[in-house]
């Protein structure tokens, strides 16, 4: 019991901030990533207390809180597709004024602009660039072969500028 | 805005982190809530582990239960194994349980030992007892069953009582008082008005106990006895020529 937990909390240092960006990056809310991302440790170690087998537990915990994203989305019945005209509205207004001050135009609108991306862009560019995840562990999760993450990843990027470029 | 600087702008929203306090809080919430669940799942193991002991004890309850059970049940056919045979004591020859009396008294001797005349004659005893009861009783439908028993044993012990003659493991004395219990018990029957004829084995110890009986007439004459003691001998040769042998041993004893 001890060891699992010290193993968990070990995981949960290692991966608190990036699930908490992955999720506030997708809902844009400070109040629902952390409830998203809460429920995501708190369900990944429910996974540790029953003794299942996780190989890959960022992986394990990625999916999870993608999973949770989705369920979020539905149960609202929201769109994760927002508008350039609705931006302002976009932004979080439960976001803490120290974010929003280290947040410069300019991440602020790759910010904007993430959200508009197709989920698995999103994923792959958060990541490979957010996370330093190696294409081969990026190509694990997705469970796509390596060069096709490139691509996507490439996608994903010229994407995403077309969309800052429009805005 | 080129792919370098795009680059660097994502990079950039690493500075997203969430609050510090909530990540601590959040941490300690998801193991107290685990350390309650383990509370949980520890009082409800311990709840299993009394409702195990509890079923453990009401098991142990049953099989007492059962054991309980079977004690009363041991219990009730002692006492009525008791009472049978504690009722059987009273009973005497033609009743229904006579034959578990007969096998008590069987078994006491077994336990209890000594030799096989004493318990034959104690047998007779009995039986003549048996009879006597049963005759001062007026239980008439009784008699014959009664005289039948004495007869038997009666039978036991006057064979036992010459063998013993006739393997000379008594002496004359000792046979005399035998043969005086015998002679007694025929006389109370007889003054209640049953007589034991005499049977193939009264005869066979008649014959046993002639020569015993004349050798002791004979060392009697060759002995200096008084006058009283010459008439009482005159009257041993009279019973003893009337062929009543164990009376005369008995007249011996008077010695």
């Amino acid at each position: 019991m001890d060891n699992t937990r010290e193993q968990f909390s070990n995981i949960y240092d290692q991966y608190i901030e990036k699930i908490y960006r992955f999720v506030y990056l997708k809902v844009n809310s400070q109040e629902i990533a952390e409830d998203i991302t809460s429920k995501v440790f708190l369900k990944g170690w429910g996974a540790y207390m029953d003794k299942k087998e996780i190989r890959n537990p960022g992986a394990f915990l990625y999916q999870i809180a993608g999973n949770m994203v989705i369920d979020h989305y539905r149960e609202k019945g929201r769109t994760k597709i927002v508008s350039a005209e609705n931006i302002p509205q976009a932004i979080d207004p439960g976001a803490n004024l120290q974010d929003m001050a280290i947040l410069s135009s300019d991440v602020n609108a790759v910010k904007v602009a993430m959200q508009k991306l197709k989920k698995d862009y999103q994923d792959i560019i958060m990541w490979h660039y957010l996370d330093d995840m190696p294409i081969a562990e990026v190509a694990k999760i997705m469970d796509k072969p390596a060069g096709t993450i490139r691509v996507m990843l490439h996608r994903g990027l010229k994407e995403l500028k077309d969309i800052i470029q429009e805005s | 805005m080129n792919e370098k600087q795009l680059i660097e702008a994502i990079k950039k929203l690493n500075e997203i982190k969430p609050r510090k306090e909530w990540v601590v809080f959040t941490k300690s919430q998801i193991f107290e809530g685990s350390a309650k669940t383990a509370v949980k799942r520890k009082k409800i193991a311990k709840k299993s582990f009394f409702a195990e002991k509890m079923l453990g004890v009401l098991d142990i309850f049953s099989i007492l239960t059962h054991q309980k059970k079977l004690a009363y049940a041991l219990a009730t056919l002692a006492l009525m194994v008791f009472g049978v045979f504690g009722f059987a004591q009273y009973t005497v020859p033609g009743d229904f349980l006579f034959s578990v009396k007969k096998v008590t008294e069987q078994s006491q001797t077994v336990l209890t030992g000594g030799n096989n005349l004493k318990n034959n004659l104690d047998s007779y005893n009995r039986r003549v007892q048996d009879l006597v009861r049963v005759v001062k009783e007026n239980k008439q439908s009784n008699i014959p069953s009664a005289i039948n028993e004495v007869k038997i044993s009666m039978a036991g012990a006057v064979k036992s009582l010459t063998e013993a003659v006739t393997q000379n493991r008594k002496n004359i004395k000792e046979i005399a008082v035998e043969v005086k219990k015998l002679e007694d018990n025929k006389r109370q029957l007889q003054t209640l008005g049953i007589d034991i004829s005499a049977t193939e084995d009264t005869k066979e110890l008649d014959i046993v106990l002639a020569p015993l009986v004349k050798s002791e007439i004979n060392n009697l004459e060759e002995a200096t006895l008084t006058e009283e003691q010459q008439i009482k001998l005159e009257a041993v040769k009279e019973l003893y020529d009337s062929g009543k042998f164990t009376e005369a041993l008995e007249g011996i004893l008077l010695f």
